[in-house]
Order: structure tokens, then C-alpha cells, then sequence
């Protein structure tokens, strides 16, 4: 079986291509509901961020939020999965200069994931974060928290309640690279979820 | 398939050429990039040393590389299997992440480089 939009060879019974995150036709789709949050004990998503773009409103012919309209409930092209191992290899080996790009792919990523269009950039969150000696960096981590759960909430994934607490609290003792090791094992599993 | 190949080979290419820039311009200006944990609290970290230990290596002098930065030297065929290892599973199947041996592999890897951080500040390596 080939991927219709990135022409990977997927496995016989892929229902996403690991790739590009593009949904496989198949001849006897299951049934998919709209793509709205299952009932949650907490505030619906939608109400705690009135700003994120729900995901069936999206921009129409915007090619990086197409699987929002598509009638399925996988939401993620565009996230790429990353090894976490290799990115901290990566990191020590070249003195944090790739921590860098890590940080401002992951930044992007999560927005992606969270469909939050208004927000930074991760250029310009890096940037910030730079500028004010990390304290918007810690911030942004707090954010990251909330945003991370509404993503899986969306999907339908396991949510921990107080990650922004929890990342909040590592990112203020300068361990921000746990965060980013964290939050790219949730990208990673959004991204591909068959593995 | 084909597509990855050369997307790897050119990142591949890329990478050497930014890394033999670099160094020239290390050794004629003698200014590399700065550490700035070490900038800021004077303790070295797991990867300083290594544009040193690069330089020795290009010169072939392999203790001089040694006492720049040990644990990189003793951990590189380790990260070369590792990145062969993900090298191969993303070129065949477009995959980024690793799993199975290459994995353990690259988690020794960054338990390695984490006590060789402390022990380097510590009994001075």
C-alpha cells in the first residue's frame, strides 16, 4: 500500500500514513464521529480556550490543517516524530545548538497539535525566551501544559491533569529539557498512532 | 525510498561541509563557539571540549582528542552505530524513531554523557 499524498510504502494495515499523517482510504472505513472532545469531568476544551480554531472550522484549503476536515479524528499532519534519545544526543554533542532548533520545531509542533493559529511562533518564542534570561521560556512551558492536554483531549488521549504545574515547576529548576523530552513523547505519539 | 536517500545524503553533505567551515574558521581566527554554562557558572559541560576534540581528531592526534573531551571519543562508535541504525530505518521505512538495540544504545549513550558531566567537574577529567 502507497501513502496518496507522499507516496510512502505503508504497512497493509496503516490507517495513517506515518509520514505525512495523511488518512489511508480503505474499502471499509470505521465509522467516525465528529471529531468533538469525549465528555470530560473538566470545563469543555473549547470553553477553557476560546481562542484556539475548532477543529472543524478550520481554514478550508489551508493544506497543513487539511485532516481537520476530512472527516476523520487524526488532526496531525505536519507533526513529526522525533527520537527523544537521539535529540538529547544531539543536544550534548553540539553544546545546545541543536536544543535550539529542537525547541523551536517542538514549540511549532504543539501549536499544531493544539490548532492554536494566533500563537507564537517558535522562532519568536525562542527569541523571548532568550531575551528575558528564560522566564518566558517557563511560561511558555506552562502554556505548553494546558496546550498539550487540550490536544489529547481532542483525541481522545489519556490527559494529566496538572502537566503545566508540573512543567512549570521543571522549567523554573532549569530543567527545561525534561519538558521537551515530555511533551515530544506526546507529539510523538500523536503523530504517529500506531506505534 | 530514493527521495529519503538523497534528502539524508544532502543534510549529510551539508553537515560536513558546515562542519569543515567551521572548523578552518576555528583554527585561523581561533574563536569557536562560546559554552555559556560554562560562560555563566565556570563548570564544563558534558560537551565542551568537543570542537577541540574534532580538531585533534582532524589532525589524527587521538590523545590529544582524549584528554579534550573523553567521553565523546570512547561514546563515538556507540552514536555512529545509533545514527546508522536510525539512518537505515528512515531511508527504508520513513522512520524517525528508533526502537530495539539502537535505542538502549542512545539512552547508555545520554546516561554516559550525564555522569561523565559530574565526574568531569569533580575529579577534574
Amino acid at each position: 500500500m502507497i501513502c496518496s499524498n507522499c507516496g510512502m510504502q505503508l504497512e497493509d494495515n496503516a490507517k495513517f500514513c506515518p509520514n505525512c499523517g495523511t488518512a489511508v482510504a480503505q474499502s471499509d472505513p470505521e465509522p467516525v464521529s465528529n471529531p468533538a472532545p469525549e465528555p470530560s469531568p473538566e470545563p469543555s476544551a473549547q470553553q477553557a480556550y476560546p481562542n484556539y480554531a475548532a477543529p472543524n472550522s478550520s481554514a478550508s484549503g489551508n493544506q497543513a490543517y487539511a485532516p481537520y476536515t476530512n472527516g476523520t479524528t487524526f488532526y496531525d499532519v505536519g507533526i513529526q516524530p522525533r527520537d527523544i534519545a537521539v535529540a538529547i544526543i544531539l543536544s550534548i554533542v553540539t553544546c545546545g545548538i541543536y536544543n535550539i532548533y529542537w525547541f523551536i520545531k517542538m514549540v511549532d509542533d504543539v501549536n499544531r497539535a493544539a490548532n492554536d493559529q494566533g500563537a507564537f511562533s517558535g522562532g519568536i518564542t525562542w527569541l523571548l525566551s532568550f531575551v528575558t534570561g528564560g522566564i518566558y521560556g517557563c511560561y511558555w512551558y506552562y502554556q505548553a501544559g494546558k496546550k498539550m492536554t487540550y490536544a489529547k483531549q481532542v483525541r481522545n488521549m489519556p490527559v494529566d491533569n496538572s502537566a503545566e504545574i508540573l512543567y512549570l515547576i521543571l522549567a523554573i529548576f532549569g530543567l527545561g529539557i525534561v519538558n521537551m523530552a515530555l511533551i515530544q513523547s506526546d507529539l510523538n505519539k500523536m503523530a504517529s498512532p500506531q506505534n | 525510498m530514493r527521495q529519503r536517500l538523497f534528502t539524508l545524503l544532502r543534510a549529510a553533505a551539508a553537515l560536513l561541509c558546515a562542519g569543515l567551515l567551521y572548523a578552518l574558521w576555528v583554527r585561523k581566527t581561533g574563536m569557536g563557539i562560546p559554552c555559556p554554562l560554562r560562560l555563566l557558572t565556570g563548570l564544563r559541560c558534558p560537551g565542551c571540549g568537543m570542537t577541540r576534540m574534532a580538531l585533534c581528531l582532524l589532525r589524527g592526534d587521538l590523545r590529544g582528542a582524549f584528554a579534550q573531551n573523553r567521553a565523546s571519543l570512547l561514546l563515538a562508535p556507540i552514536g555512529l552505530y545509533v545514527a546508522a541504525a536510525w539512518a537505515v530505518g528512515y531511508v527504508r521505512r520513513g522512520e524517525r524513531l528508533l526502537h530495539g538495540a539502537p535505542k538502549i544504545a542512545a539512552f547508555v549513550m545520554i546516561c554516559v554523557f550525564l555522569a561523565f558531566g559530574v565526574a568531569r567537574n569533580v575529579l577534574n577529567w
